[in-house]
């Protein structure tokens, strides 16, 4: 069967960054960031725009900036993933249901609460009737989406699929976040991305899209060579099946020039990626995304797009460096990210030779 | 009845979240469907949720909504006719 | 890529019955299993719906899972439609196969989640019910309490979630990613969607009358509906005889409306084509459509528009919508399997309450069960709120 290479030839992102180049946000006492909203009106008529929540706004920007990017107008397919889904329309009608003992409620706030909503929403701007999906599994409900067009650009079923990774982080799913120990109770520092000794992490939202496609062009960032999803089983460890999948690429770690880790100053979960990522000459470069962008469940949407940046620009920006900043030609980045060490996403990230 | 229309001109800025409209801006005998405000049949149950919540008159069927909702004038008369609260 | 998918193991519980034989016996006898709400506190009564006959009590206890557990009602159908499906298939020890388990849920932990909201908000007497509110927890739920998976994602596409999580599975299959995987999709009842489709409008106060000219809505159901696919070279390796194979699929956009579909259903009729297409069949080989046929105005009226511009004439079509009522997430797997279960036992499925015929139409749903009517090939219309509408071709292994 002939399988077909796959290119990030467009992206977009609405995130808690300004426009321009990387700054570290002030974190402040609470570590929780929303985002700098466009002028959404520059984008999405007023009639639209007045029903639709934050997050499908923002998806619809960022879909419609990755459409920009990569030269197209129509994809062959729109796949989101997303962990929470549309949650603030969502606690809209939860919290009027049971107050006004469900009575007298909102259609608006309900059928914009279905996590389909962001994918469906730009098909119906765009007229676009093609293949159309959402993922919604934790924090891997964006490597998901990327994985179902990786899958089928390669079988050739599509040309270029528009991936979305959307989330907000409403104050009141955050509050409840904070109470099943999410959110770090001190303040941020960058030490704690160094080497984390507490647990928790900083909370942020956003809204991440990726066109992929299989032609390489003038709007290519980087090529996807492989990706893995693992759901990790009893007898199953991780460094194994990463050598396992950098093998069948015909690699090894100390070939990878720099490994783009989900690292989030959590002492817990930074603990299985500093169990497979050293420091010194032979290990790759360690780059790290989350003190940039927040934590949230499709947040690998925002370190997917910086390691996209890096091997189109052969260039790091300097915040990304988790600790040593070597500057060696970058030809592959391991795209890694794992949920609570039960699921993990390994991704192949390469340099496109023109 | 001119009370009732600046009141329904202000709810219906709320529920339908006309952002940064006044009621000034929205013409009572102007079609609220197609043209004028160009509402929808999402909107049109919208207005049925509110005639119920604050006037207590329950549509059964939101096909009535067609004649009903033609503007804010045949809303505020129907409201008038028919409000029990 | 040329490679069948063949269908080795079915796992089902809804309304209707809580596994095959007891569903089989329900579809035969058109015996429907809509009634007043018995378990769901909601105050809309009026509303009648399809609920699975067993407290969370009862289900947890089938499960054999702890009373106490933190689980949701979604996520114990899903382990119980799961466990009959890997059973059937032969599959006893999941860690021993690359197997996935790919699961549609729109509801997820919400039935709890608005039970406990308010003190998730203000006192922390139930925080560990936050975990299991999203979609993906589920999922994770049912692998827990199923077998070791080496993936498991989960699709949320409301009402075209299971035909989706089979499309993607077959795809992953005929990739060489998995040599196994489950798909389906499991939704329980939660007074969130039930009164979201209130807003609507939508709702029948009696059980729904798919494909009648007076019909007046949807009967909210709940249940789950899983599948085991994997090659037929494989399962002729592991000596399992396939059940039946999935010849083709599609999925398309309506890219009309977040709730209404378009007047031509044109998204519908995109996604059967693309079925089609892909299985080689022509539209005359189809003896059988289990439609989506919710009972609302517009969808019964778009989807038949769109079904009888692609089928000249339309084959015998029904929706078991009303035995049934609406599984949403559910109803791609639950309904599939309750057409293979009509195949393999040679019948056609009534569509219930049924009375006249739509105007704009020019057929008629099938009126009484059809007994001794063998089916070759069938086809499964799943269409989700955003317009994302998906077909499945099923045919029989004979």
């Amino acid at each position: 069967m002939k399988q077909h290479n796959v290119y990030i030839n467009g992206v977009g992102s609405i995130s808690i960054q300004e426009e321009g180049a990387l700054a570290l946000p002030d974190w402040g006492e609470e570590n929780y960031l929303r985002c700098i909203d466009p002028p959404y009106a520059q984008y999405i008529s007023p009639a639209l725009l007045r029903r639709m929540s934050k997050v499908v706004k923002r998806g619809i920007v960022s879909a419609l900036l990755a459409l920009k990017d990569g030269g197209i107008e129509m994809p062959d397919a729109i796949i989101s993933g997303t962990g929470l889904g549309c949650i603030e329309d969502t606690e809209k009608f939860l919290s009027a249901m049971i107050e006004q003992n469900e009575q007298f409620l909102q259609p608006t706030h309900f059928i914009q609460s279905t996590h389909n909503t962001v994918s469906s929403q730009i098909a119906i701007m765009l007229k676009c009737y093609n293949y159309n999906n959402t993922f919604s599994h934790l924090g891997i409900s964006l490597e998901n989406a990327l994985f179902d067009g990786f899958l089928q650009i390669k079988m050739g079923m599509l040309s270029n699929a528009l991936i979305n990774g959307c989330d907000e982080m409403t104050p009141d799913y955050h509050l409840m976040l904070k109470k099943v120990g999410f959110w770090k109770d001190t303040p941020f520092q960058m030490e704690d991305m160094y080497q984390a000794i507490t647990s928790g992490t900083v909370a942020g939202e956003g809204c991440n899209s990726l066109l992929l496609s299989n032609e390489k062009n003038e709007h290519t960032y980087a090529e996807v060579k492989d990706i893995q999803l693992i759901h990790l089983r009893n007898n199953n460890n991780i460094e194994e099946l990463l050598e396992h999948f950098l093998d069948r690429n015909g690699l090894t770690l100390s070939e990878i020039d720099a490994v783009m880790s989900g690292i989030n100053g959590d002492i817990q979960n930074d603990a299985v990626y500093d169990k497979l990522y050293k420091e010194g000459e032979n290990n790759p470069t360690q780059l790290i995304y989350r003190h940039l962008s927040g934590d949230f469940f499709t947040s690998s949407g925002f370190g997917l797009i910086q390691s996209a940046l890096v091997l189109k620009n052969q260039n790091i920006e300097p915040l990304l460096f988790r600790k040593e900043n070597k500057k060696n030609k970058i030809r592959h980045i391991l795209f890694h990210n794992h949920y609570k060490n039960s699921t993990h996403a390994l991704i192949l990230l390469s340099v496109c030779s023109n | 009845m001119k009370d009732l229309i600046l009141e329904l001109k202000e709810e219906i800025i709320e529920v339908l979240n006309f952002e940064g409209m006044t009621p000034e801006d929205i013409d009572e005998n102007a079609p609220l469907f197609g043209d004028g405000l160009g509402l929808d049949s999402i909107d049109a149950l919208e207005l049925i949720v509110l005639m119920e919540k604050k006037y207590g008159i329950k549509l059964a069927d939101p096909n009535q909504g067609r004649e009903i909702f033609a503007s804010i004038a045949t809303m505020a008369a129907y409201i008038t006719e028919h409000r029990t609260k | 890529m040329n490679q069948r998918i063949a269908i080795t193991g079915l796992g089902i519980i809804s309304a209707i019955g809580n596994n095959q034989s007891d569903t089989l016996r329900s579809l035969l006898q058109s015996q429907s299993g809509i009634g007043e709400m018995q378990f769901l506190d909601s105050i809309h009564h009026e509303f009648p719906v399809g609920e699975v006959k067993l407290s969370d009590a009862e289900l947890k206890k089938l499960c054999q899972i702890d009373d106490e557990s933190i689980i949701g009602r979604t996520t114990l159908l899903g382990i119980l439609a799961v466990r009959e499906a890997l059973k059937e298939a032969q599959i006893e020890q999941v860690e021993k196969h690359k197997i996935g388990l790919i699961s549609g849920t729109t509801v997820g932990g919400m039935e709890k989640s608005e039970q406990f909201y308010l003190d998730f908000l203000q006192n922390d007497l139930h925080n560990e019910y936050i975990n299991i509110h999203d979609c993906g927890a589920c999922t994770e739920g049912i692998v827990e309490h199923t077998g070791n998976f080496c993936f498991c994602t989960t699709i949320s596409t409301a009402c075209s979630s299971a035909a989706n999580a089979l499309i993607m599975g077959a795809n992953m299959l005929k990739a060489g990613y998995l040599d196994i995987v489950v798909v389906g999709g499991a939704e329980c009842l939660s007074k969130f969607h039930l009164n979201g489709f209130n807003t609507l409008m939508i709702l029948d106060k009696t059980p729904c009358k798919p494909f009648d000219q007076n019909r007046s809505g949807i009967t909210l159901g709940e249940g789950a509906g899983y599948l085991v696919l994997e090659t037929e070279e494989h399962a002729a390796k592991r000596n399992v005889k396939p059940i039946c194979f999935v010849s083709g699929y599609g999925n398309a956009c309506d890219a009309y409306h977040q709730t209404a579909s378009s007047p031509d259903g044109k998204g519908a009729l995109l996604a059967m084509q693309k079925a089609l297409k892909m299985s080689g069949l022509d539209p005359t080989e189809i003896d059988y459509i289990n439609a989506h046929g919710t009972g609302t105005q517009n969808n019964d009226l778009s989807e038949g528009i769109a079904v009888q511009q692609l089928f000249t004439p339309v084959p015998p079509i029904s929706s078991t919508k009303s035995l049934t009522g609406h599984t949403t997430s559910a109803a791609g797997g639950v309904e599939i399997i309750l057409s293979i279960l009509a195949m393999k036992n040679q019948f056609l499925p009534q569509n219930l309450n049924y009375q006249d015929k739509i105007e704009e139409l020019n057929f008629e749903p099938i009126k009484s069960n059809m007994l001794n009517h063998p089916i070759q090939h069938f086809l499964k219309n799943s269409f989700g709120f955003g317009g994302n509408n998906s077909s499945i071709i099923i045919s029989n292994n004979i």
